[in-house]
């Protein structure tokens, strides 16, 4: 495919007070694709996925989705075409709504009809059984709340979704799960991924290519061959690679 | 008995109104294991049945007036008194329950959603809308509440309108304070961001996701602030500003036994104890509801 990137990001800048957070950052994600972000904690990643959501206003360069400049202060049809899964579950749903009026908010403020076969369709593709429609999420797994998360954020049926940490709240046995549930349904919907995370292992699984970022800035990016490989060029990517396998051998 | 405790704490809710009523009843459960709630509750409803059931529980006009009568001890007839004017005081103060709610409803009513709408308005856009709208709380709560209240009154007049009017603009502003840290907190969490994006519009952030989760401690404050209500009116009474007579309200009726506390002790003795005990009920009843509603 040669059309234009789905996401295109141009000399981004981010700064909070004195700090500067992304420095010059530059890349591109086909249409499509699945482009993962990593790198050690402060290193810059999620503020970059909390620009391209909106969240984050205080950035100067380019910010291009489907071809279309994106100003600080997005308007509704964005929000239809790019959705973010948050890292934390216990944090992001909320608390006094059931897993109905969690789904089914998005729907009202876009004023889409149809939500109850939505709502139930959301449900069945992230695979939790209709009888959890209406609890509340206290009285759900990590697991199960990150797929509502997974559920609320493809109910509009974006292109692009944004991930940031999706699995590392959650328990290990959970996570392989989670993300072969996001890996099928990118499958089944031609979706665009962005994937945050500081795990390597998640990143070789999901993506096709990757960045690592350190201190704000694009350090190397690589395709997941060359990760497969451990065939990195800079210094900073190798020890990555090699403090990710520090605890394998014993 | 038991198919409708299955229905109302079934894991698996089939409808929205089965997973409201079955949350509303594990409260309750957990509210029932508290005994001193559980008093409070008692007394409230208590009050709420004197109130409404008032003409067949007294047992006197609490207005007729019989000089021949006045002043007498409690007696069989008159089980609490008579008062200077010769009313029998047991059935004054039944009647004032019904003053005493109007005062509390009117004020919780009228001071609830103004402290919550400016409390989450003010924490959740920040900026000159905070900063304004909390200089004005910081105004109101500059000065004692009482003595404020007092200078309302004297500038519209006495009556129980007015005592209704002076406490609500006077009561705002700590539910405003607390309603703008709560939603300060709030408005950090992860489940307002994922709101944000899906192109929700301010008010609908505020109203629809801030609101539900401020409301709880703002209930419990209520309730807990209902006693101190009860005695700001009934100090308006003593001082002569609030309810006006006739209307039997208790604070009016601790002052006008005033003169005779030394020797009729029981003319202002029966209205403090229903004072006191009314305000014990809202106090025991907020503690209990703090300690289900506020659990995190």
């Amino acid at each position: 495919m040669t059309t234009e990137p789905a996401i295109r990001v141009e000399n981004l800048n981010v700064s909070f007070g004195d700090s500067h957070v992304v420095k010059d950052l530059s890349f591109s994600v086909a249409s499509g694709e699945s482009y993962g972000i990593v790198g050690e904690s402060g290193s810059g990643k999620s503020t970059v996925l909390r620009v391209l959501s909106g969240l984050n206003r205080h950035w100067s360069g380019t910010v291009e989705i489907a071809g279309q400049t994106q100003p600080k202060i997005r308007d509704k049809a964005f929000y239809r075409a790019v959705q973010m899964v948050f890292q934390d579950p216990y944090g992001s749903l909320h608390p006094k709504k059931t897993v109905d009026d969690t789904l089914a908010e998005p729907l009202a403020i876009h004023a889409i009809g149809d939500a109850e076969t939505r709502i139930g369709r959301a449900m069945s593709e992230v695979g939790l059984p209709a009888s959890f429609r209406f609890r509340y999420p206290h009285q759900l797994s990590g697991g199960q709340r990150q797929r509502v998360a997974i559920a609320r954020a493809l109910v509009l049926e974006p292109t692009i979704l944004l991930l940031d940490e999706p699995t590392s709240a959650l328990d290990v046995s959970i996570q392989a799960e989670v993300l072969n549930l996001l890996q099928a349904l990118r499958h089944e919907r031609k979706l665009t991924y962005i994937l945050v995370s500081h795990d390597l292992a998640v990143v070789a699984h999901m993506c096709q290519r990757l960045l690592v970022m350190q201190f704000g800035q694009g350090v190397e990016e690589m395709t997941a061959q060359t990760l497969a490989a451990r065939t990195p060029k800079t210094d900073y990517a190798r020890q990555l690679l090699t403090a990710s396998e520090g605890f394998r051998r014993v | 008995m038991t198919t409708w405790t299955d229905y109302l704490l079934s894991d698996s809710p089939a409808s929205r109104r089965q997973a409201r009523l079955g949350q509303a009843y594990r409260k309750w459960l957990a509210f029932r294991r508290n005994p001193l709630a559980m008093v409070g509750l008692c007394i409230i409803v208590a009050l709420l049945l004197v109130a409404a059931f008032a003409p067949l529980i007294a047992t006197a006009d609490p207005l007729a007036q019989n000089l021949d009568r006045r002043l007498l001890p409690p007696s069989g007839t008159n089980i609490f008194g008579t008062d200077s004017l010769g009313r029998d005081i047991f059935s004054r103060i039944v009647y004032g329950t019904r003053v005493t709610l109007v005062i509390v409803l009117l004020v919780v009513v009228s001071v609830g959603p103004i402290g919550l709408l400016i409390g989450a308005t003010s924490g959740y856009l920040g900026g000159w809308v905070d900063r304004l709208l909390m200089r004005i709380t910081d105004v109101f709560l500059a000065f004692p509440r009482l003595v404020l209240a007092l200078a309302f009154v004297a500038a519209l007049g006495p009556g129980l309108e007015n005592a209704v009017i002076a406490i609500a603009i006077t009561a705002w502003p700590p539910y405003a304070r607390v309603a703008r840290a709560e939603t300060q907190i709030i408005r950090q969490q992860d489940y307002i961001a994922a709101i944000r994006l899906q192109g929700a519009s301010q008010w609908r952030i505020v109203w629809k996701h801030v609101v539900p989760m401020c409301l709880p401690s703002l209930i419990v404050r209520t309730t807990l602030d209902m006693a101190g209500i009860i005695l700001i009116a009934a100090g308006l009474g003593f001082l002569g500003l609030g309810a006006q007579p006739p209307i039997p309200e208790w604070g009016a009726m601790i002052s006008a036994g005033r003169e005779q506390i030394f020797d009729q002790w029981w003319v202002a003795t029966f209205p403090g104890i229903a004072i006191c005990v009314v305000a014990l009920g809202f106090n025991l009843l907020g503690d209990g509801l703090r300690d289900v509603m506020d659990a995190r």
